[in-house]
Order: structure tokens, then sequence, then C-alpha cells
């Protein structure tokens, strides 16, 4: 079996560099949504 | 809070686990030099993130302990976030190598650098979170994730500062691709689009606009990342590797790739779809 003549790598590095953006990013504002709250919890601790 | 994520947050774990395979397939040597090198951090993301799935559902099940269980999940995605950042951080200082072979210790990913870009993730996820509740929510809770998110952009504004001058001094090749001709002609509208991208966010932040801040926090992510692959290109072990020494052969990517390209239109379909289905304000205590 030969190899093929083209290099995947190009649209590999993108399928990988768009995953991870989107797992930063749908992943990110979820956690975010949580810290910002634990920050109000911590916040309001202190503050009792 | 919880009800504007309940409908998505474990839908996005898939992108986690399409990178990990797709970085082990296309890319063996980097997959197999990184993540002995960061093992200990993503042990305990996903440790935390597996806590934050069991919280989420305990907090339904268990109605009495449920500030218990809201306490737990908001920690635990604290402790998840902070992981990544030392991960990223890690990432972005590069990896003692030896041939082939990862050849540093367990502990080498903890440098003063990579703590400070978990606490910056922090503060940029803060950000992100802080858009996504005032796009979301409506009243008390979105005027406080309105304050909330002027702090964590006062700290993203600080990170990014921070980063853009340390990293250029980890390694000389990072500030030859940023300051040197005809490089710089081409780069220097970077922080100035930085800038605008950040005075934006507080401007939307102080006015009453519902999707702005969410928009404009993704730009800056965006930015962010782009600024960071600039900064690599084309390492993917840096600075030891390109992503064309660390690749798997043609034969291996071409077959991984056919069912990559069945796949993820599935993901992006159903992913898009269930953040159609649950569009607009979310309502309620719970």
């Amino acid at each position: 079996m030969t190899e093929p003549a083209i290099s995947f790598v190009g649209i590999w590095s993108v399928i990988i560099g768009v995953g991870v953006f989107l797992y930063v990013l749908l992943d990110g504002f979820d956690p975010g949504s949580a810290f910002c709250m634990a920050s109000h919890l911590v916040l309001r601790t202190a503050m009792s | 809070m919880m009800k504007s994520i309940a409908p998505v947050w474990d839908g996005n774990e898939t992108w986690l686990v399409l990178g990990g395979v797709a970085l082990l397939a296309a890319f063996p040597l980097a997959f197999a030099i990184i993540i002995p090198a960061v093992y200990f951090p993503v042990l305990v993301m996903l440790l935390a993130l597996a806590f934050r799935g069991v919280a989420f559902e305990f907090r339904f099940q268990d109605p009495g302990s449920r500030a218990f269980w809201d306490r737990a999940f908001h920690y635990g995605s604290v402790v998840a976030t902070f992981a990544q950042g030392l991960v990223l951080g890690a990432f972005v200082q590069g990896f003692r190598v030896e041939g082939r072979q990862f050849a540093g210790g367990a502990f080498d990913f903890l440098t003063p650098f990579s703590v400070f870009v978990g606490l910056a993730l922090l503060c940029g996820y803060g950000l992100l979170g802080a858009g996504w509740l005032i796009l979301k929510t409506e009243g008390a809770l979105q005027d406080r994730a309105r304050d909330l998110g002027r702090y964590c952009l006062i700290g993203v504004i600080f990170g990014l500062i921070v980063v853009s001058l340390w990293s250029p001094i980890i390694d000389a090749s990072i500030a030859k691709r940023w300051f040197s001709m005809p490089n710089i002609l081409f780069l220097w509208p970077i922080p100035l689009v930085t800038a605008a991208l950040v005075l934006w966010e507080w401007r939307a932040l102080r006015s009453r606009a519902e999707a702005a801040p969410f928009i404009v926090a993704i730009l800056l992510f965006l930015k962010s990342y782009l600024g960071l692959a600039i900064s690599l290109w084309p390492m993917v072990v840096p600075f030891h590797f390109t992503l064309w020494e660390a690749a798997s052969s043609p034969r291996t990517q071409a077959f991984l790739l056919v069912g990559t390209l069945f796949m993820l239109p599935v993901i992006l379909m159903y992913s898009g779809w269930s953040y159609w289905v649950f569009r607009g304000k979310v309502r309620g205590s719970h």
C-alpha cells in the first residue's frame, strides 16, 4: 500500500486547533459562571 | 445560574475527548511528550470535571443538601479551570526533551509562569461566564454578573499584559517572531485590536447591553488564541518539534480523517441544536 501523495498535517492542525478553541470557549463559560458565583459566595462569606 | 448551563455543560466535554484522541492519532509524538509532562494537572482537571458532574447531579437528587452541592460544583469548576491554566502555561514554557521523549520531572509544569497563567485563565473564564450570565439571566443576578465581569476584565487586562511581556523572555524564538523585521510590520495591529476589544468589553459591561459582553469576551479569547498560535507556530512541542515532525504517517492521518469528517458535522450539529433549543433567558431560582 502506497502513502498518499498529499499531506494532511494542515487539515489536522485546523481540526485540533478549532476543537481546542471550541472546548476552551464552550467549556469556559460554564466553569466561568461557576467561578463568578464562587467569587460571590467568598465575598458574601467574608463580608458576613 | 445552574439552569443557564444545565442543558449544555456536559456536551462540551466531547471536544476534550476529540482533542485528546486527535492529538494521539494525528500527532503521536506530541501526545507522547506533552501528556507525561502534564499528567498531574490533567489528572486534577479530570477529577475536578468528574466531581463537577457528580455535584451537578446530586444537587437535583438531594434538595436538602443543595447548598453544599452548589459549592462543590463551584469550587470544582475553579480547580478544573486552574488546572487547565497550568497545562496551558506548561505548554507555552516548553518541555525538557531528550531524543523523542519527555525527560523532565513530574512537577516541571509547576512554575511561576504556569501558576500565573492558571490565575489569568480563571479571570478569563470568569469574564466569559459573566458574559454568559448577562446573556441568559435578568434582574439581580444579571447585575451581579456585570459587576463580577468588570473585576474579571481587570484581571484579564493584567494577565494579557504580563503574559505578553513574559512569554518573549521564555524563549528567544517568541521574541524574534514578534519583534523582528518584517514580522513587526504585520503584527503591530494586534496589540491595538486587543486594546480596542478591552475598551469595548468595559463599555459593554457598564451599559445595559445583553449580548455584547459575551460576544466581545469570545473575540478577546479568539485574539489571545491567535496570539498564542503566532508565538508558537509551527511548533506542536514547543520548542522542539514542529507539526510535521510530530505527525503520524499520511496513511494513518488519511484513514482517521474519513471517520472524523463524518463525526465532526454530527457533533457540530447536535451542539448547535442544543444551544438553539435552549436559547433565550432562563427563569426560576434553580
